[in-house]
């Protein structure tokens, strides 16, 4: 198993969802004929996901390194969805097949898309996609990827980690949210945080306390 | 006295904006081609956008007495997906031949990747081709060696300084823009960026040669208002007035003017304004009686 690889198995994940009131119903209706993501049918029951399980209790299920707490069921419920439905995807059209659900995702397709990335097979393959998230000046999508996400200090080139930090610090995210800061705080990124907190000092404005995790000293 | 916003994203704001701006003496504005908050994900919703800028929305500013200009391009938030930065590109050529385009922007850094460099420069080339001024978007993240790295690449590039407008300056930031004998824009915002108290120090440290204010206005927290409001500043600062209309008007006039495309003495000439107008059988009223000078 390489350290790459998801640490519950998709059996694993159906059996926990099912243990959930409310969950085992919608998974055996789409449990069967679940297509490839790109499809019309899965995305919609990617989409529906959300008004048919709202009401689903959250609940513990098996934890690993790569989720957190904050999962909602229809996350839970999303990954799975997304993790069938990419069985059934040749390998080399994995990629376009993911990208496709976050581009016509809406703002809460989104969330749960980024938030599960590192669950699913391979994560390394959809680092555009994270990255693109970045982008975004919608906060919920950017917490969704950045905040307690294992993906970015993982995954993501040191040039992209440093710029969503900094796009941290310009929205108010907390750094304390930002998953694996301290092992990929390099220099350059203390560097454009003192560059920050300069740019500051001569505007005559305040200098976020959070710079302080990045090594600026007042 | 008359006013000129030269950087104002007016598709996000509504016609109360528009009647605000034009009874506090906004004659002119130039909305730059830019980003809606969301990466866009097919080249034709760049080409609708780039419609809408040079069709509804010059009619929309019509409607209150603004001339719009508009400025195209792709901007460098959107440059990092190359096969829609690439059918971006394509299309920009022919967009830059229409009436009311002045320049080609906002091109920039965002993040400072390879692609966004690679965009930049081809739509520098680009500019230079067509004779137009071109109109740079600086990094709000890292902004001044972000600034340092557009300035090398416009000297690399060969354009003329004073075809360059670069935007989004701060205190770290302006000198080397004066250095480089380039424009020097200020978008002047409520709580962020630049504001008018700072702008005032701006143009008595500097003085007021190639610098502009612009308000930068659109769908996130703003005030289309910001150039008046500046000016007013400025003159309850003691500034004198033939340097606060060099600052709010005559500047953006002869920066812009060097596209051909924009004439110093018609845009100073107030437009008439008849809302019985249609623009394509679309009307900016919604019941109102319809105004006419």
């Amino acid at each position: 198993m390489s350290s790459n690889a998801p640490s519950f198995s998709s059996a694993d994940l159906r059996a926990a969802l099912v243990s959930l009131p409310g969950m085992a119903e919608w998974v055996d209706d789409v449990g069967s004929g679940i297509q490839t993501p790109d499809t019309l049918s899965f995305r919609a029951r990617y989409a529906a996901a959300q008004r048919k399980l709202r009401h689903v209790e959250a609940r513990p299920l098996p934890s690993s390194s790569t989720a957190t707490a904050h999962w909602t069921p229809v996350d839970w419920a999303r990954l799975w969805l997304l993790r069938e439905g990419l069985e059934q995807t040749p390998d080399s059209a994995r990629f376009a097949a993911v990208e496709t659900v976050f581009e016509g995702g809406e703002l809460g397709e989104q969330v749960s898309l980024l938030r599960s990335l590192a669950a699913l097979d391979d994560p390394e393959r959809y680092v555009e996609i994270g990255v693109s998230a970045c982008r975004t000046n919608a906060v919920p999508v950017f917490e969704a990827i950045a905040c307690e996400n294992v993906y970015p200090s993982r995954y993501f080139p040191q040039l992209n980690f440093n710029q969503m930090v900094m796009k941290a610090v310009f929205l108010g995210v907390s750094l304390s949210r930002v998953v694996g800061l301290a092992q990929r705080l390099d220099h350059e990124l203390r560097r454009m945080a003192y560059d920050y907190a300069a740019e500051r000092v001569a505007a005559g404005r305040a200098v976020p306390n959070d710079l302080l995790l990045l090594g600026y000293a007042r | 006295m008359k006013l000129f916003d030269p950087h104002i994203h007016m598709t996000s704001r509504t016609t109360d904006d528009y009647q605000a701006m034009a009874d506090a003496g906004v004659l002119a504005v130039v909305e730059p081609a830019f980003w809606l908050g969301q990466p866009r994900t097919h080249a034709g919703s760049f080409e609708d956008y780039f419609l809408s800028l040079l069709g509804w929305e010059r009619f929309r500013a019509a409607q209150f007495g603004i001339r719009h200009f508009c400025t195209i391009g792709l901007n460098p938030k959107e440059a990092n997906n190359p096969k829609l930065a690439e059918a971006v590109l394509e299309m920009i050529p022919l967009y830059l031949e229409k009436a009311g385009v002045v320049a080609v922007g906002e091109i920039g850094y965002d993040d400072v990747t390879q692609e966004e460099e690679e965009y930049f420069r081809r739509q520098i080339l680009l500019a230079q081709a067509a004779e137009l001024p071109i109109l740079i978007h600086t990094p709000h993240r890292d902004k001044k060696r972000g600034t340092e790295r557009t300035i090398a690449l416009v000297r690399d590039c060969g354009i003329a300084p004073e075809m360059t407008l670069i935007d989004h300056n701060n205190e770290e930031t302006l000198p080397a823009v004066l250095d480089s004998g380039c424009w020097a824009g200020h978008s002047i915002y409520p709580n962020s960026k630049m504001d008018e108290a700072r702008m005032v120090s701006l143009i008595e440290k500097y003085g007021s040669e190639r610098m502009i204010v612009n308000s930068a206005a659109d769908w996130g927290v703003s005030d289309p208002l910001k150039v008046p409001k500046t000016a007013r500043a400025m003159a309850q600062a003691g500034i004198a007035e033939t340097t606060i209309e060099k600052v709010c008007w005559v500047n953006p006039v002869d920066f812009f003017a060097q596209s051909g495309r924009l004439d110093p003495v018609e845009v100073a000439t107030p437009l008439s304004v008849d809302q019985r107008e249609l623009f394509q059988g679309n009307s900016v009223l919604r019941g109102q009686v319809p105004r006419t000078s």
